[in-house]
């Protein structure tokens, strides 16, 4: 099977699909919404892996992925919001903190930087050169 | 310390924060954090500044990993 043609645009679908439904249905309560958005998360990180890293991504995958970031970033953003507002997450058998929950969405706006961030070509041989020596 | 071995350790931690478990993304956040301000340091280079210099660096680095993953798991299977 061709994973880059059949069956990534489906794992998207999926990422897109659950990024939404929590983002509409705010109803099962901070944890459980939580623990639900931190799934979807590991659901980006697979198809990422699939797309960008094991594969050549398509303008298709691109476009996903920059749009399913967003919205990822987006809805842990109003998460960390509600838990700071709640006194911070509740206790849960998984461990998660609200630290967590925020270095969470900080990994996401890290990646968007990786992945959109603009600089010159210079000025990345200039860091490099300053602070590792390497161009 | 090589340069180029400080330049690698701040991409294994890049890396293992994107890998970690959810419980435990603020210790490998602040891991990688501590790297990167060690790297800048007594530079006016910025966090985010690095982060994009790095950035085709670390998809290189990861591609690596995530083969090498998948590799170490088909012979397992």
């Amino acid at each position: 099977m061709d994973m880059s043609t059949s069956l990534v645009p489906a794992q998207w679908n999926a990422v897109d699909f659950m990024v939404d439904f929590h983002t509409r249905y705010k109803r099962l309560g901070l944890l459980t919404e939580t623990l639900a958005w931190v799934a979807s998360f590991a659901l980006f990180r697979e198809t990422e892996t699939q797309t960008h890293y094991l594969n050549q991504p398509t303008s298709e995958d691109r476009r996903q992925h920059k749009t399913l970031l967003a919205a990822l970033a987006a809805e842990g953003q109003r998460l960390l919001r509600r838990a700071h507002h709640a006194g911070g997450l509740p206790e849960n058998l998984d461990g998660i903190n609200t630290a967590d929950l925020e270095a969470m969405v900080e990994e996401l706006r890290t990646t968007q930087l990786q992945w959109e961030g603009d600089m010159t070509p210079q000025r990345r041989e200039q860091i490099l050169k300053e602070l590792f020596d390497v161009t | 310390m090589s340069r180029d071995a400080e330049l690698e350790r701040i991409l294994q931690a890049w890396f293992d924060w994107e890998c970690s478990s959810a419980a435990a993304k603020s210790q490998h956040r602040d891991a990688f954090h501590h790297l990167l301000d060690e790297a800048r340091s007594g530079s006016n280079i910025s966090r985010q500044e690095l982060i994009i210099a790095l950035a085709d660096r670390y998809r290189e680095f990861r591609a690596a990993k995530e083969k090498e993953i998948r590799a170490r798991l088909s012979r397992l299977r």
